[in-house]
């Protein structure tokens, strides 16, 4: 992977490490920051203000069954002398480097470590594919433009993070490669193009609210809770 | 608690003790000074974020196990105990109730390999508080809803009324005051 240029904003990383980003957005934070040492220490920092936050509460005590009860399990643990729980899982960076860019947060939730592999689907727009992730909160979804193609001209309601994973785009706001993060809100209006060399791949979030067009949409709206 | 001048002596330093008796020696004394201190923490953090107070107890309880099971694998180069703790409590929140943004964070076994930089905050709570108030109350105030509330950028702004770039800016305003308080590698 090239060096990368582009960052989710500070604001961005502080609530990933608040556990305040909505899934989709959070996701491909949490994806970038399997490649971005950068960004992975920003996050630790945003995580250790949490950690004196935390401490700097009003503690509010446990029952005393509570105590007990961990006193308790602590006891029962060691009359099964339960050997801690051995490192076992320390498979994930190694492994990934290995495979294209797929980070594993993403090869988790796909069961699939090939891009290649996975079952696109055509859209409307030319040259456009995707795979929309079901994450509940927000819309994330895999895009794969074409190589060469441009997309339509667009701007974006809420918070939009893009993370490149294959290949790369430019737009006004420059050259976007491999491990890059665009980091978007409404202001910013573009028209992506992917490189000629191949096509880009990238993993999309969206925290925009669910908008509604039409009159009876609208007068729905409040019944439906959106 | 009676003994609050023992209390306050008790930092970061003192906890990381704590946690290498625990890892070393399994001592059940030191894990319930922690459990006793952290315990009530987590168990508010818990609340504001908006668990049940019976939820609130049964997590705060998981997290304070998940430190007597894992403490092998803390190291205090790289966080302080409360640090540790926060991850493990917001992660467990997220499995609980917000399960969608658990696809989002690697499992806690996986995080300290991951951390290659000294992040560790050098300040303790008092000094914490006195930034806290020194910022102004829209930045305190997104500081807050993000960390003790959980809320996202959009629902910040909707429910304060700014609009979505203030909250952002709100908060990046708050980092670089954080900066200047506790340096350039502390935040």
């Amino acid at each position: 992977m090239s060096r990368i240029e582009h960052h989710p904003n500070e604001d961005t990383l502080l609530s990933y490490a608040a556990g305040s980003l909505p899934a989709a957005l959070a996701l491909v934070v949490g994806c970038h920051i399997q490649f971005c040492p950068h960004c992975r220490s920003q996050v630790r920092a945003g995580e250790s203000l949490g950690g004196e936050l935390m401490s700097a509460l009003t503690p509010k005590a446990l029952s005393n069954r509570a105590r007990e009860n961990v006193l308790e399990r602590l006891a029962l643990q060691e009359s099964q002398s339960a050997a801690p729980e051995a490192v076992g899982s320390l498979k994930t960076a190694e492994a990934n480097s290995a495979q294209d860019t797929m980070p594993s947060l993403l090869r988790n939730m796909l069961k699939e470590a090939d891009f290649d592999a996975l079952p696109w689907k055509k859209t409307i727009a030319p040259g456009l594919k995707q795979i929309v992730l079901d994450c509940g909160e927000g819309q994330a979804r895999l895009l794969r433009i074409a190589a060469g193609q441009k997309m339509p001209v667009h701007s974006h309601r809420g918070s939009e993070l893009t993370l490149i994973l294959r290949g790369g785009y430019s737009d006004k706001l420059g050259q976007f490669n491999a491990g890059d993060v665009a980091d978007l809100d409404g202001s910013v209006e573009h028209q992506p193009v992917a490189d000629d060399d191949m096509d880009c791949i990238c993993l999309a979030g969206m925290d925009a609210p669910l908008a509604f067009k039409g009159w009876l949409a609208k007068l729905i709206q409040p019944f439906v809770g959106m | 608690m009676a003994d609050n001048a023992v209390e306050q002596e008790r930092n970061g330093e003192f906890w990381a003790g704590c946690m290498a008796r625990v890892a070393e020696n399994r001592d059940k004394d030191s894990f319930m000074l922690l459990f006793d201190h952290f315990s009530p923490r987590v168990n508010a953090y818990l609340l504001g974020q908006g668990a049940a107070s019976s939820i609130a107890e049964d997590l705060a309880q998981e997290a304070l196990l998940a430190l007597w099971n894992k403490a092998h694998l803390y190291n205090a180069e790289k966080a302080a105990v409360s640090t540790w703790l926060f991850r493990v409590a917001r992660n467990l929140w997220i499995d609980k109730l917000r399960k969608q943004r658990g696809i989002a964070y690697e499992s806690d076994e996986n995080l300290e390999e991951t951390v290659d930089a000294d992040v560790r905050l050098n300040v303790d709570g008092e000094r914490l508080k006195a930034v806290l108030d020194t910022l102004p109350v829209n930045q305190a105030q997104v500081v807050y809803k993000s960390y003790y509330e959980g809320k996202s950028h959009s629902e910040i702004a909707e429910e304060t009324g700014m609009p979505l770039g203030s909250v952002k800016s709100s908060l990046r305003l708050a980092i670089k005051a954080f900066r200047q308080y506790f340096g350039e590698n502390g935040l």
